[in-house]
């Protein structure tokens, strides 16, 4: 049993990756209760076959009553073993309560599990469906309730936090080794056969906020037209707009400049600068006829660079 | 006061078997607890070799690249886990061993109440029944601790179980009520006997009692947990609060209020049977101690007070999850208080080495490590991490196949002499309990692995650097079916070759 352990642990099991502030913690509880079962287990295999093989000894037969001796030393172990439980919980209770508490300027993400899989929504409304984290930054986790309960599984950061039905809850991790890692939930009775895995890629140092500037928006060094339009790419317009005509949610941009603006009090609009921006920054002050009011406002989430350049990319379509 | 070395001692022979011919028939109706028992050890076989196939096929499927049918496997666990631990580990002991020990430990002729006792025998056939119609027609595909919402959801169907663990339900209130009464009942004077004081029990009636009364105690509440679960399936009303948040909180605590002591007094039962085996070996009374019935005591409070462990994490306030882990841990030293003493006291004399004695320290051996792996689920650092893992999975199987199939068959190779009439076959014997211990380990010591892995339980797919774990952990389960199969030809070699024996010389 003993041999057994050590050539698992020498294969699958020790290779598993410890990424996180919590995987030290946690090792160092699995491995003290791993050698207190193992020398138990041992213990007992011994008494065993101790037992199995000298049994046919020629001492008198036993009362059942055991000896002061003996039950010292019952005595002393039960008194150890209440020992031990008490130390094991007061150790388990600080790593525990380091779980709990999200350190303060924690980087939030928003977590959740649906129908088409994982989605971790970032502080600037962009989603990905990979989770990407920061190397020693703290980031805190909002789990976001779902029709079923889920687990949110790392174990390389030997992190699984449950999420019940229909339930929020918040938790956090600190990444400490940059690579990528494998994301499940270990509740999924529907597919037993898909754990809904995903990646969770940790970056290296400064990793993490190139790949959050790519996702924030593009380089505002750029020309204002090709500026607008990655602007208009990265920020979401293309759901509700497009340029080649095609009515969504949204007019289209083909065209701006040359097409009539009548908004829904049958006011005709000046398509300049000034419009745009406020089309931008308030789009319910003018809606335009036969549309919904249904754009969101994108005021304070821009830099002024991209307002530019989103009004020069859409007075630039013909 | 019965001693307890009248149970173990070989009286196999011709003489003996003569005044039973008489005993033909299957028993179908018999209110003689001894073939009661022949009864429950029938579907109970039935029901293990059914269940231990079905582990093996769980265990091989991952490893074989079988094609993935998600429903079909949910079926596969889901059975399995119903038919051993409905039909296998809660009733196995109580069921068989119950039968014959406790009327001859406790100096009856049978149980007290011989009628119910045959009640709860036919609970628990109607219940296998129901689970073999289940199994043919509609097998439940929820996890046998019905995983609820998806319990809820499920499109099998799942009403053949659920009447089955009904039925069962009330088959542990019955056979409960019964054990209890006949330790009762042997106390008061009659048949020119004295009556006789509490202390004069033996520790193992101490222990099939408590294992009785929790067991019947708890029966009622997987009811209400079964009627909650129908009526909200039925849509006949919103009993689980299904749209509203923490549904599978609410059932869970529910039906592990029920599984807690349930599985406590599958443990209770097995020390019962493992105490007199020891015992008996050693050749000196099974006496009760202020110490040894305050330990079971201790057992009882703290099955029923320690359910919260299977919900730790999950939403409880930080208070009730630490009392829980505090509860959880407790539950180990009455344990370890009882197998020390054991220990201490078959260190101490004279002993005679049987199968029956290797099983029921290969016994404390899983008991010791089944208790050591719970530590891990308790502890609140690696109880967050190892929940839903296989992890869960192995330690689960270490205190169910030891208490349910080792202890088992501790007590059962115990009693053959007796029981069986006839001489127990102690190479065979062995050879089989050996490959147990070794299977036993080969299949669940990676299972514990692949849960620090992160592998989920019921689940077909692996995540990373699991395949080896997986194959080794198959190997093992190949390995248990292989010393079960082997220890009940052993048993029943041991009935047919003698009965051959004889006639044989009856011929010449
Ligand atoms: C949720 C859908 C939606 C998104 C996303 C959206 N818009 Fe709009 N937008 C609309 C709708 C609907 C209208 C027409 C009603 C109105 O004027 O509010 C509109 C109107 C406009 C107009 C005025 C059009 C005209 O012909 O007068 C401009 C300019 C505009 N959006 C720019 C943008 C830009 C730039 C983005 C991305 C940063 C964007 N929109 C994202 C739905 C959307």
């Amino acid at each position: 049993m003993n041999t057994l352990l050590l050539l698992a642990a020498t294969t699958d099991a020790a290779s598993l990756p410890s990424a996180s502030t919590f995987a030290p913690a946690v090792d160092q509880t699995f491995l003290l209760a791993a050698w207190f079962a193992v020398f138990l287990v041992v213990l007992a295999t011994g008494a065993m076959l101790l037992v199995l093989a000298g049994g046919r000894s020629s001492a008198p037969a036993g009362t059942g009553v055991l000896g002061s001796g003996a039950r010292r030393v019952v005595q002393s172990g039960v008194l150890v073993s209440v020992l031990l439980v008490a130390g094991f919980l007061v150790h388990g209770a600080f790593v525990w309560a380091d779980l709990q508490v999200v350190p303060r300027g924690a980087l939030p993400v928003q977590v959740a599990l649906g129908d088409k899989g994982w989605s971790f929504t970032y502080p600037n409304g962009y989603v990905a469906t990979e989770l990407h984290l920061p190397i020693d930054r703290p980031v805190k986790l909002r789990f976001q309730a779902a029709r079923e309960p889920y687990t949110f599984s790392v174990p390389a950061f030997r992190l699984q936090v449950p999420v019940a039905q229909g339930e929020k809850r918040d938790a956090w991790v600190q990444a400490t080794l940059a690579g990528e890692y494998e994301l499940f939930s270990t509740l999924r009775p529907a597919s037993p056969f898909a754990l809904a895995t995903a990646q969770t890629v940790v970056h290296a140092e400064g990793g993490y906020d190139k790949w959050y500037q790519d996702i924030s928006g593009p380089p505002l060094d750029l020309p204002p037209v090709e500026l607008g339009q990655r602007s208009y790419q990265m920020r979401g317009c293309t759901q509700c707009h497009t340029v080649d005509g095609t009515k969504l949610v949204g007019p289209s941009f083909k065209g701006f400049l040359a097409r009539e603006h009548k908004l829904t009090d049958g006011q005709v609009v000046e398509p300049n600068d000034a419009y745009i921006q406020e089309s931008i920054e308030d789009p319910t002050a003018k809606v335009l006829a036969g549309f919904e009011p249904v754009m969101p406002s994108f005021k304070g989430r821009l830099p002024e660079p991209e307002i530019k350049g989103l009004i020069a990319y859409i007075k630039s379509l013909q | 006061m019965s001693s307890s070395t009248d149970i173990g001692v070989a009286k196999a022979g011709s003489a003996a078997r003569a005044s039973e011919t008489t005993e033909t028939g299957l028993g179908l109706f018999t209110l003689d607890s001894n073939r009661l028992a022949r009864m429950y050890a029938l579907v109970m076989g039935l029901a293990l070799v059914a269940g231990i196939f079905l582990a093996f096929g769980l265990a091989l499927q991952p490893v074989s690249g079988a094609p993935a049918d998600p429903e079909a496997y949910r079926r596969m666990y889901t059975m399995h886990g119903l038919a051993l631990v409905f039909l296998v580990a809660l009733p196995a002991i109580p069921g068989v061993l119950g039968n014959v020990m406790l009327p001859r430990l406790v100096g009856e002729e049978g149980m007290a109440w011989p009628r119910l006792n045959l009640l709860a025998f036919h609970l628990f056939a109607t219940g296998a029944l129901l689970f073999l119609v289940a199994f043919l027609a509609a097998p439940a595909d929820t996890g046998w601790s019905l995983e609820v919402p998806f319990a809820i959801s499920s499109t099998s169907g799942i009403a053949w179980s659920l009447a089955a663990m009904l039925s069962l339900a009330c088959s542990f209130v019955c056979s409960g009520a019964n054990v209890i009464a006949t330790v009762v009942q042997s106390r008061r004077a009659g048949d020119g006997r004295a009556a006789r004081s509490w202390s004069e029990l033996p520790f193992s009636a101490w222990a099939f009692s408590a294992a009785a009364f929790v067991q019947a105690l708890a029966a009622p509440i997987l009811v209400v947990a079964l009627v909650l679960l129908f009526a909200q399936r039925s849509g006949a009303a919103d009993a689980i609060g299904a749209s509203t948040p923490g549904a599978d909180l609410r059932f869970d605590t529910w039906f592990w209020t029920w599984g807690h002591p349930a599985f406590g007094a599958m443990l209770l039962a097995a020390l019962a049977v493992v105490s007199e085996v020891f015992a008996s070996s050693a050749g000196r009374k099974n006496t009760a101690t202020v110490g040894s019935v305050s330990a079971l005591a201790a057992i009882v409070v703290l099955s029923f007070a320690g359910a919260g462990v299977h919900v730790l994490g999950r939403g409880a306030s930080a208070g009730d999850d630490a009392g829980a882990s505090a509860l959880g841990l407790l539950t180990g030293v009455p344990f370890a208080y009882l197998v020390t003493t054991w220990l201490f006291q078959l260190a101490g004399g004279a002993l005679r080495v049987t199968t029956g004695l290797a099983y029921g320290l290969v016994f404390l051996v899983m008991l010791c490590a089944g208790g050591m792996a719970g530590v891990f689920l308790v502890l609140p650092p690696t109880a967050a991490y190892l929940q839903n893992t296989c992890f869960a999975t192995a330690q689960f199987h270490y205190l169910a196949v030891g208490a349910a199939l080792v202890a088992l068959l501790a007590g059962v190779y115990h009693v053959w002499p007796s029981w069986a009439r006839a001489t127990v076959r102690e190479g065979g014997g062995m050879l089989a309990c050996f490959l147990l211990f070794i299977g036993v380990h080969i299949a669940f010591v990676p299972t514990l692995l692949l849960g620090y892995l992160g592998q989920p339980r019921r689940t077909g797919a692996l995540v990373a650097g699991a395949d080896d774990l997986a194959l080794w952990s198959a190997v093992g389960s190949a390995l248990v079916i292989v010393a079960v199969v082997l220890a009940g030809w052993n048993l029943l070699a041991s009935v047919l070759y003698s009965a051959s024996d004889e006639a044989g010389k009856d011929g010449a």
